[in-house]
């Protein structure tokens, strides 16, 4: 039997048994008692009077977190501390998908050596002993100075301008949502990808040419692994006090560690994002350079 | 909020989040589909708003309805080199190959 066959029969074998597992198991649940009946919610009691939802049917894990969460651990807010205390690993692995997706589309997109010696700065220049050899090589098309198939076509005005204005306001929004994460609706997550809008606005206003300018693909890579690390670390900051790992630990009067690990957090998914739109967009526009160049 | 508003308003929701989803499976050009991608995803945030919790909302249409949807159009845009705005060499040269106007 060649490996065709042996792949298709291992596929088939595993999904009859998903399938057979499966049916049986509906047919257990259905004969069996209801675990949950929902007799104890009225969905419109919940957004009418909040204070009636009977939680004292809770048991094990679930009594902890919906009956002491506020007192035994410091947070200011029930949801902060489910995610970044009781659920911390979940957070880490989160985190994790984050790099594993970026690794994949490194994998698939970036380009390894367009043009080996064209270090030009932000001026078009040359640096150091590959200036002058910049000078006497043929123009590359995808070198540093003009991505954009050697003709940079400047952007409409409206849309530099507006860049010009909306920059800051992004940044600084995408930063609020994440530091305010514990008092307000948001968190690292939300904060970091909004965050990392700034680099579509560069893109729009001023092309490529400006994203390279502004942002710096290997740096941000290297902060985002730096960053996962720093929640790690902050998240066995408690374990020599005898507290567990991601536990809300109180450093010193109200600065606390889920605070701390929402903000790696959020620097964490802005870095990333930010290096995963740098990529497509490089990869977007060298296309087109190259296309353009071999018309 | 009382009972009434509450079905109403996830009923229309829901329904609105099924016939975007429904649309992305049977719309006639890719990037249609897309942008139905985003519809649901706008949607379904809403749907989070109104089961009352917000940062959910906020991770699912930052992520599904603004980030997937620009990922999905720059890939898009790899494979056929024809972009939204104007540019003149691309626009005529892939009219002139097969007669499609690209995006599809």
């Amino acid at each position: 039997m060649n490996r065709k066959k042996i792949s298709s029969l291992v596929l088939a074998a595993s999904l009859a048994v998903i399938l057979i597992c499966g049916a049986a198991s509906a047919v257990q649940m259905a004969l069996g008692a209801p675990t949950y009946d929902g007799s104890g919610t009225d969905v419109t009691a919940l957004y009418e009077h909040p204070e009636s939802y009977d939680n004292s049917a809770a048991d094990g894990v679930a009594a902890v977190m919906v009956n002491e969460n506020m007192e035994k651990t410091a947070a200011k807010n029930v949801v902060y501390s489910v995610v970044f205390n009781y659920r911390g690993y979940d957070t880490l692995g989160e985190s994790f998908i984050l790099i594993g997706a970026i690794a994949g589309t490194m994998a698939i997109l970036r380009r390894e050596k367009r043009a080996p010696k064209q270090v030009v700065d932000y001026a078009g220049r040359g640096f150091g002993e590959t200036a002058a050899q910049a000078k006497t090589d043929p123009p590359v098309v995808s070198a540093g100075a003009a991505p954009e198939g050697g003709r940079y076509r400047r952007r409409p005005l409206i849309m530099r301008c507006g860049c010009d204005f909306l920059l800051p306001l992004a940044a600084v929004y995408g930063w609020y949502i994440v530091l305010h994460g514990a008092i307000s609706p948001g968190g690292g997550f939300q904060g970091g990808v909004l965050a990392a809008g700034t680099v579509l606005l560069v893109y729009l206003a001023y092309g490529l040419t400006g994203v390279r300018r502004v942002f710096h693909g290997g740096f941000l890579h290297a902060s985002e692994t730096l960053a996962e690390i720093l929640y790690v670390f902050i998240a066995l900051m408690g374990i020599f006090e005898g507290v567990n790992f991601c536990f809300n630990f109180v450093l010193s009067g109200t600065e606390e560690t889920a605070m701390l690990m929402n903000d790696a957090v959020g620097y964490h998914v802005m870095a990333g994002i930010c290096c995963l739109l740098i990529l497509m967009l490089e990869a977007l526009n060298t296309d087109r350079a190259e296309e353009q160049q071999t018309e | 909020m009382n009972g009434v508003l509450v079905a109403v308003l996830n009923t229309l929701v829901i329904a609105g989040a099924l016939v975007s989803a429904v649309t992305a499976v049977h719309a006639p050009r890719l990037i249609g589909a897309v942008l139905a991608l985003a519809a649901t995803g706008s949607f379904v945030g809403l749907e989070f708003i109104l089961l009352q919790a917000p940062d959910v909302a906020i991770a699912e249409v930052s992520v599904g309805a603004i980030l997937s949807t620009i990922l999905y159009i720059v890939a898009l845009r790899k494979v056929r080199e024809v972009n939204i705005r104007d540019t003149v060499v691309g626009a005529e040269a892939a009219e002139k190959a097969d007669g499609r106007k690209g995006m599809e």
